[in-house]
């Protein structure tokens, strides 16, 4: 991922430099807003656990917690993940899991409800609105992932290491999602439509 | 077939990318920037009221420690004493005179080395403390 942030502004944000972490912030808060939206599903708690993991994200540059050992995006997306779940626990009093809880197939493999009621919209935009529809209703275990490979641009190393699980889960469940989705339109539009579209 | 497959992947994941990204409110960096300057104003705040607190505590100890060592030299000296006083003014007077004795025995005519350990651990105590004190006032 290409990213504005080197070490240099990293080093001169330490020294005291503070005014430069704004750059920080305006590099990743739509990414990691992306993030924390799918695990806490709320806007409005989305952005308070963020501003929470900026300022711990600015804490740990001024004592020099970060290391260099991994990317700087993979630690700051570590920082918001970590942060979204405490508050995800502290909100709803359980824990969260993107391991734990299984899915049960029958929570998203029906996917009819997303596909009524786009006869006056045009085709293109009707199949982007089905699009939004699946990954809003998908399980978290499913779009938390899908957010940080497609968004947080994290390798599924990454991903795996950071929701301590295996890389083969991470890329199965990349997979599903993305068939599942295939499934979905196939069903109302043929491969040459959707090609068309593509 | 096979680039057509691609061809839908390609669109299959670039309408997921769509889907999934969020945009925060306009003025969240502002926010999050004005956060920090409070958090950094407060633990300037703190760190003075915590040095200034230091510094209290240090003298009242320091004061103690002073005022315990006069009381108990006045007291061994007042016990020592060859004539008996009966008031607390001569008590007191004789217990002074016991310790600046003490002092003067101890720097002048006692064991000279041991005279200059004593001040030089005195200094490097003094030094130790107001280094951890400075240390610890600019990270705070």
């Amino acid at each position: 991922m290409m990213t504005k942030i080197d070490n240099e502004i990293l080093s001169r944000i330490s020294k005291g430099e503070n005014s430069l972490f704004s750059e920080i912030v305006n590099e990743f808060k739509d990414k990691a807003f992306s993030l924390a939206f799918r695990i806490l599903k709320n806007a409005q708690d989305a952005e308070d656990s963020l501003q929470e993991a900026f300022i711990r994200l600015y804490n740990a540059l001024k004592n020099n917690s970060y290391k260099a050992e991994s990317k700087f995006s993979t630690y700051v997306y570590s920082i918001v993940y970590n942060t979204a779940v405490e508050f995800y626990r502290k909100i709803n009093s359980k824990s969260f899991s993107v391991i734990s809880i299984d899915i049960t197939e029958a929570r998203y493999t029906d996917g009819d409800e997303l596909l009524r009621n786009y006869q006056d919209i045009n085709e293109r935009q009707e199949i982007s609105e089905i699009i939004k529809r699946y990954i809003n209703n998908i399980p978290q275990q499913y779009s938390v992932i899908l957010t940080m490979y497609f968004i947080n641009e994290l390798t599924l190393k990454e991903i795996a290491d950071m929701l301590e699980m295996p890389v083969g889960t991470v890329k199965n469940r990349i997979f599903r999602a993305k068939e599942k989705l295939r499934e979905l339109l196939l069903r109302d539009y043929s491969a040459e439509e959707l090609k068309l579209y593509a | 077939m096979e680039t057509q497959n691609n061809n839908i992947d390609n669109f299959l994941e670039s309408g997921i990318k769509d889907s999934l990204n969020m945009e925060t409110r306009s003025r969240f960096t502002e926010s999050v920037m004005d956060k920090i300057q409070l958090q950094e104003r407060y633990k300037r705040e703190e760190a003075k009221t915590g040095k200034f607190v230091k510094r209290i505590s240090f003298a009242v100890i320091s004061v103690i420690g002073l005022a315990s060592v006069i009381i108990t030299a006045v007291l061994s000296g007042a016990g020592s004493s060859d004539t008996v006083d009966n008031t607390i003014a001569e008590s007191y007077n004789s217990g002074i005179f016991n310790l600046f004795q003490k002092i003067y025995d101890f720097l002048g005519n006692g064991n000279p080395l041991l005279a200059i350990l004593s001040l030089m651990g005195f200094v490097i105590i003094v030094a130790a403390y107001f280094l951890i004190d400075r240390k610890i006032f600019r990270n705070g």
